[in-house]
């Protein structure tokens, strides 16, 4: 038994279908192998080393983990309310709370800077009343990285929780666990793997923030200048930094979305 | 009484209206086709599912009743649960999930694991602590929900098809096991079965639930000799005989008298299975193949449209079913004697 389902063969693709793989793939790949052959790789180090390229990279990672975190902590209730509670309009406040994956990051940043700048319909009541201005500080960023990156953690738990059996949790009812012990015991695990991806897809999404960024936040270097910033800014002046910045982004993102694949596989392996 | 129950509820298409009761130490089964609600009863006894009239008590306390607002949910009831599909945690450990209940109601974990090793020692599944859910065969998973939903402690015990997902050589076993553990509860036991060999195994009395309603409630021998309605004769009316195999394909009906039975190759304490319909009945002492011929008589006649139900005592006591036609010709009546006849192929046997 063991060796018919050992010898099982593979249905093979067809070859059209083949082929057109292999040019979406090129597709994906011609880009990097154009950046890897015009890095300056004599002066990587130097580049790298240099002070304002540290700081912008510091930034970011800071920046980009801060908005992880709050995409986490305000992400995961609101993806257990659309999952698991029926309300009205639950639909329209699920479109809300996804609007920002598919809207142009630059109108994002104006509609941020229109209700949380100084002049701003909310921002002028944080500045009055608690002296708080958001736009064109550090804080700025990680608010406009936020609200383009917490949809990709919503997106992914929400779909887990769905799909993550809701009788475990009449089980758990039943044995005597409460609403907040059943979720910690019994739903959390269950979904693991979908906030470890979440929580990747959003990092990643927040690390890359560009549009919704330069919009609110501006771009002064070490307070709101990240990396992606950094890249449009000296590629004018200087396209040798600008190719080792995006290379040195390139190199975070690949190695994150490697790890991320093989944390899916090994989640997976060890749910059977 | 442990359990007084009016549940009325609806669910879709389905209106359910039942009254349930159940005494200390009483094993109940709710027996039904598909759809008729049974599932739902149990839904509404743990507290998953709010009547919409009525009232659940259980040892005196009122449970849910909407006409005064009360509702107690399903955390903060008593109340033992065994899913359909067992709804073991996939992520935890065996030990972990037997101990969940005491975990979640505040014991301390190396108590809680220590009662929760003690239960899988009575269920039969020491050496399976470490394991994971989805490591276990049916038969052991069915062991471990048990051993789950009785070690809090609860004040009834309510089964949702305990043994539908089992192979038919472990359903057997773990039927035997399960008898024990339920004869050795001491709260009432509520059951959902669509199998009457299950009903009459398993439980003291049998409650028909029909498209909601509950149509007929008795012990099964009761229900089987006397069905309220055609679907109640179908379901339930079948001769359930208990005795043990010989060897040989000899069956031993407890009693005395012993059957010719079509299945050589199973031994022990078992059950033989006859449907009315297959005993046939004769003025004289039948020739040919029927292997199985007694003398019995009528000690109750069921005329039902164009069938007649014939109750027989005799050296096995069980019913047949015949048709008007038959029953005029041999001017059945009470008192009559006769010979029955059944065909050894027409007795199914099943290992108690």
């Amino acid at each position: 038994m063991a060796t018919r389902a050992a010898r099982r063969v593979e249905r093979a693709l067809p070859w059209p279908a083949l082929a057109l793989a292999v040019v979406a793939i090129a597709f994906f790949a011609l880009p990097l192998i154009g950046l890897l052959n015009r890095a300056p790789w004599s002066d990587v180090g130097t580049i790298l080393g240099s002070a304002d390229v540290r700081q912008a990279l510091k930034l970011s990672l800071i920046c980009s983990l801060f908005a992880t975190a709050l995409s986490v902590v305000f992400g995961l209730p609101l993806a257990w309310l659309l999952a698991r509670r029926r309300f009205v309009g639950r639909s329209v406040v699920r479109a809300l709370c996804t609007l920002s994956m598919v809207l142009p990051p630059v109108v994002g940043g104006v509609a941020l800077l229109y209700a949380l700048g100084r002049r701003g319909l909310f921002g002028q009541w944080l500045d009055r009343w608690f002296d708080v201005r958001l736009p064109f500080t550090s804080a700025g960023v990680v608010i406009a990285q936020t609200f383009v990156a917490m949809p990709f953690f919503v997106v992914t738990v929400e779909a887990a929780l769905r799909q993550a059996d809701s009788g475990h949790d009449d089980a758990a009812r039943t044995l005597g666990a409460s609403s907040w012990y059943s979720f910690r015991r019994v739903t959390l695990p269950a979904v693991r793997s979908a906030l470890i991806a979440g929580a990747v897809l959003s990092w990643a999404r927040a690390f890359g923030e560009f549009g919704a960024t330069i919009m609110f936040a501006g771009s002064f270097p070490g307070r709101t200048q990240t990396l992606p910033l950094s890249v449009y800014l000296v590629l004018d002046t200087d396209p040798q930094q600008a190719i080792v910045i995006a290379l040195l982004m390139v190199a975070v993102s690949f190695a994150v979305l490697v790890a991320l694949r093989d944390r899916w596989l090994g989640g997976g392996e060890r749910a059977t | 009484m442990t359990l007084r129950a009016h549940i009325v509820v609806a669910r879709g298409s389905l209106n359910l209206d039942v009254w349930l009761n159940a005494s200390p130490g009483e094993v109940v089964a709710l027996l039904g086709p598909n759809g008729a609600g049974k599932t739902t009863i149990l839904r509404c006894l743990a507290g998953l599912l709010a009547i919409e009239r009525g009232s659940i008590e259980v040892l005196g306390a009122t449970l849910d009743d909407p006409s005064d607002g009360t509702f107690v949910p399903a955390e903060q009831r008593s109340c033992g649960v065994m899913f359909q599909q067992y709804l073991l945690f996939p992520h935890m450990s065996v030990l972990e999930n037997v101990a969940f209940g005491l975990r979640a109601r505040g014991v301390d974990k190396s108590a809680a694991h220590d009662q929760a090793r003690a239960w899988l020692e009575r269920v039969g599944s020491k050496g399976l602590e470490r394991s994971r859910p989805g490591q276990l065969s049916g038969g052991q998973a069915q062991r471990v929900a048990l051993a789950r939903a009785l070690a809090p402690d609860p004040n009834m015990l309510l089964l949702d098809e305990p043994l539908a997902a089992l192979d038919a050589a472990t359903k057997v076993e773990v039927r035997r096991e399960l008898r024990q553990h339920l004869a050795g509860f001491e709260g009432s036991a509520v059951l959902v079965t669509h199998d009457p060999v299950d009903a009459y195994t398993l439980a003291d009395r049998v409650v028909i639930v029909e498209q909601g309603h509950v149509v007929q409630d008795g012990t099964f021998v009761e229900i089987a000799a006397h069905p309220r309605s055609a679907y109640v004769a179908e379901l339930v009316g079948v001769n359930l005989l208990t005795g043990s195999m010989l060897g040989g394909g000899m069956f031993a009906v407890d009693g005395g008298a012993t059957l010719v039975v079509a299945a050589a190759d199973v031994d022990g304490a078992a059950i033989a299975v006859i449907r009315p319909q297959s005993v046939s009945l004769h003025g004289t002492k039948p020739e040919g193949s029927p292997r199985n011929t007694w003398m019995a008589t009528v000690i109750d006649v069921d005329h039902r449209a164009d069938r007649v139900r014939v109750r027989l005592q005799g050296p096995i006591q069980l019913t047949a079913e015949i048709t008007s036609s038959a029953a005029d010709a041999l001017r059945i009546k009470v008192g009559l004697q006769l010979w029955a006849a059944v065909k050894a192929t027409e007795i199914a046997v099943t290992l108690n």
